[in-house]
């Protein structure tokens, strides 16, 4: 056994190695072997230990040499491609691009799939880390706020290159292309589409004995609506979340202005507009329509509150319906926007987008790969509408065969909205997710008073610019 | 197990014999003396390196891990670096906008300064309690210790920060039992007055570690102090003053060094309970989470690093200071 080990070992080594350290080792040992054959066990053992040793370090650095050395290379001996593909979602969603990339394997022999998916907590800071390191995924998920920093450090790769090798962009709408491309290059694909959405928990509306907006509302209605809610429930319940942290339902007031939230050189809107936005709320807190701040603040997440049956109406990505539905035993009703007519603000929006990594070393299977889940009718048999409505339309019937009532109640909106919407806008400028935080954080300044409405938005232009430039 | 200096003597021999076995050639062209003193250079250069290889795990672990690392943040620090794109030398510039245009930046000093300066002494006095009155040979000590020594252990992890929100929300134990007493109580963690409090709190309920310690020293104390004062009709407040405190310094001094650290890099708690935002209203941003937020929402990592090396010194200057300020007030028993 003490022989036998570290003999094996070196053999090992010695034969496919050429590091120098195996080789520098390898004497010492061999010699060990000798030893053990003329009976002095004794010293042998101790050499063994001593062998053992540098061994032991030597195999350690070994090792991590060979893994420095494979990391790059994807291509396993038999001419086989393999290709890394990463997503983030929830558990469903894992089984669901699981089983269709089972399907992808067994329609291209010859190609395997590399799944790497986790939660959205961390996915970033993942992704990021391997783009530092030079070892980005060949294919990912991206969401919009950072396809433009992505893009313009040029770690994606020109999609319009890859349709000669297998991608297909036959039905796509060229508006929503144009919103992709950024440097005149088209660096995602909309890996499914939403759109911004209210919802309302008819248990509460029903208790306060008032009936649920239809499509046409106003933000006027909404006021009314909520404040009747909140009187007619009992007291920790309020008729609608407090949305004025929120920048999706800013940028929705913004575009039903006329106006936009970010542009492809900054802030596309007027001080009056955002002021008019955060005044309406602190109307809303006053009367007791919305949520009071502090609990606002305890649930990040708008439609949180109302799972927690804290608030009975709120916002929400249509495409998130079924998720919140299936956390809360009231029924759920959906509908526009308020405020929608005469100029609408929703718009038919990136869900997350999929992209193929510059460096990838197999840019026609990566691109075989997108094609397969983006335009193929039998891929979206299975992964359905889980990531938002197909960009797609021929393959829209494919997923949406077998959707439930409720999933059924969200695409309803999202139709409506690809009818009439707003054009979508560009993907915002590198500093977006710094802008985004601090329109949340001013209006929380706001809705605990410790400042103005006037200074808020005075700071969070100033400021907001200044991350932008 | 064999030591490897016992393996000098016996095994030299063995060594010479097999290489002049395996390598006659080489052996050939050299005097069989310098053959003899080679091997046994050998041997002991094998010898005085075998406890570096003993430490390699570990030595490569902290080179590779860490040092490399805090050097290479270092040179990010003085650069514009946003992961994706190779970094450009901008000189002082992180460290100088620190200062003077970042706001946020000063909103989390002061938000991790309160905390730590909060949380940390009363953590240490509350230890400190707890460690003497467990100290007066109560039945059961062991059982005691370890239920006030686990907080420590899962203070800082993200069960027990979801834990806190579950209780200082609107709906928290904590409001349940408030509206026993006819109070009704606000969100905790949600409003930006209480929501530091919550934090602060959480620190301090994890004060068992430091309580560890203070009872080993309090046994250390030895029993003629106290006599003697008993003698001399000292009473209880005047033996802590007098005798307990003073033996204890080296201890408070060393905890409130360790405890000081830790509470400036305090990340978990501040990112779980306020959902990574550091809200409601900053009220909650950690140093450390907007350095977080900085890297990896602004991808910034260049200015993280310089904050990141801000804090570096700060600990490091309030340490010294500590230490400076420690021959004024710790005792040692010489």
């Amino acid at each position: 056994m003490q022989r036998g080990r570290p003999g094996r070992f070196v053999q090992g080594r010695v034969t496919d190695g050429s590091s120098p350290v195996t080789e520098l080792v390898s004497p010492q040992i061999n010699q060990s072997a000798q030893q053990f054959s003329t009976k002095r066990w004794e010293i042998t053992v101790v050499q063994n230990r001593i062998g053992r040793a540098v061994l032991a370090a030597a195999a350690a650095v070994a090792v991590s040499i060979a893994m420095v050395g494979c990391a790059p290379a994807s291509e396993s001996e038999q001419g086989e491609v393999e290709l890394r593909f990463s997503w983030w979602g929830t558990d469903s969603r894992h089984e669901l691009t699981n089983e269709a990339l089972d399907l992808f394997e067994e329609k291209n022999p010859g190609i395997t799939v590399v799944r790497d998916f986790g939660g959205f907590d961390g996915y970033i800071d993942k992704l990021l880390t391997q783009a530092a390191g030079n070892n980005s995924p060949d294919v990912f998920q991206l969401y919009e706020e950072v396809l433009r920093e992505f893009a313009s450090r040029g770690q994606l790769y020109d999609l319009n290159e890859a349709t000669s090798q297998g991608l297909s962009l036959d039905g796509w709408d060229q508006g929503l292309l144009d919103t992709s491309t950024i440097d005149g290059s088209l660096s995602a694909l909309q890996f499914g589409l939403t759109t911004q959405a209210f919802i309302f928990n008819t248990e509460l509306f029903d208790q306060a004995g008032v009936s649920i907006p239809t499509e046409g509302w106003s933000w006027d209605d909404l006021a009314t609506a909520a404040k009747k809610v909140s009187d007619g429930t009992d007291s920790g319940t309020f008729g609608v979340t407090d949305l004025s942290t929120g920048y999706q339902v800013f940028e929705v007031w913004a575009n039903q202005n006329g106006e936009s939230y970010l542009t492809d050189d900054g802030l596309g809107f007027s001080a009056g507009t955002l002021e008019d936005f955060w005044n309406y709320w602190a109307d809303l807190r006053a009367s007791g329509a919305a949520t009071p701040g502090s609990l606002t603040s305890e649930y990040p997440t708008p439609f949180d509150a109302i799972i927690a049956s804290k608030a009975a109406s709120g916002f929400i990505f249509a495409n998130q319906m079924a998720a919140v539905q299936s956390s809360i035993e009231a029924e759920i009703a959906v509908d526009r926007m308020p405020g929608e007519s005469p100029e609408a603000g929703s718009y038919l929006r990136t869900a997350m987008n999929i992209a193929i990594g510059s460096k990838t070393e197999h840019p026609k299977e990566a691109a075989m790969l997108v094609d397969f889940l983006l335009n193929d009718p039998e891929a979206y048999a299975i992964l359905g509408i889980d990531r938002g409505v197909p960009a797609n339309p021929a393959v829209g019937d494919a997923a949406t065969a077998n959707v439930d009532d409720i999933t059924a109640k969200g695409l309803t909106v999202i139709d409506g909205v690809r009818e009439d919407g707003a054009a979508p806008p560009v993907p915002p400028k590198p500093g977006a997710g710094n802008v985004n935080a601090l329109f949340a954080e001013l209006a929380q300044e706001v809705q605990f008073d410790r400042m103005s409405i006037k200074d808020a938005v005075a700071s969070f232009i100033e400021r907001a610019e200044q991350e932008l430039s | 197990m064999t030591l490897p200096q016992t393996s000098n003597d016996v095994s030299a021999p063995a060594d010479t014999r097999g290489r002049s076995e395996s390598r006659p050639g080489r052996g050939a062209a050299q005097a069989p003396r310098s053959r003899g003193t080679r091997s046994l250079r050998r041997r002991m250069m094998l010898d005085r390196a075998a406890p570096y290889l003993f430490l390699a795990p570990w030595l490569i672990g902290f080179v590779v891990i860490t040092f490399g690392p805090m050097l290479v943040s270092l040179y990010l620090s003085f650069t514009d670096y946003s992961l994706l794109s190779p970094p450009e030398w901008v000189g002082l510039e992180n460290y100088e906008r620190m200062f003077t245009a970042d706001p946020k930046y000063l909103e989390s000093v002061r938000v991790t300064a309160i905390y730590v300066f909060v949380s940390v002494p009363l953590q240490l006095a509350f230890a400190l309690i707890v460690a003497m009155a467990l100290n007066r040979g109560i039945k059961g000590l062991p059982i005691y210790r370890s239920i006030y020594y686990i907080p420590s252990l899962i203070g800082g992890s993200v069960a027990i920060a979801i834990l806190w929100r579950q209780m200082f929300g609107q709906s928290g134990l904590i409001n349940q039992v408030l509206a026993l007493v006819g109070i009704e109580g606000q969100s905790w963690i949600g409003h930006p007055d209480t929501a530091l409090g919550t934090l602060i709190v959480l620190n301090v309920w994890t004060f068992g570690s430091p309580m560890v310690i203070f009872l080993a020293a309090l046994r250390q104390i030895p029993v003629y102090l106290y006599e003697a004062a008993a003698v001399d009709g000292v009473t209880a407040w005047g033996r802590f003053r007098h005798i307990t405190f003073p033996m204890l310094t080296p201890i408070v001094l060393f905890n409130m060094i360790l405890q000081l650290i830790g509470a400036m890099q305090a990340f978990t708690p501040a990112y779980v309970v306020s959902g990574g935002t550091g809200g409601p209203a900053n009220s909650t941003l950690f140093y450390t989470l907007y350095l977080y937020q900085r890297g990896f929402t602004g991808l910034e990592m260049g200015y993280a690093s310089a904050m990141a090396w801000a804090l570096l010194l700060v600990i490091a200057a309030i340490t010294g200071i500590n230490f400076w300020l420690s021959k004024y007030w710790v005792h040692y028993d010489d």
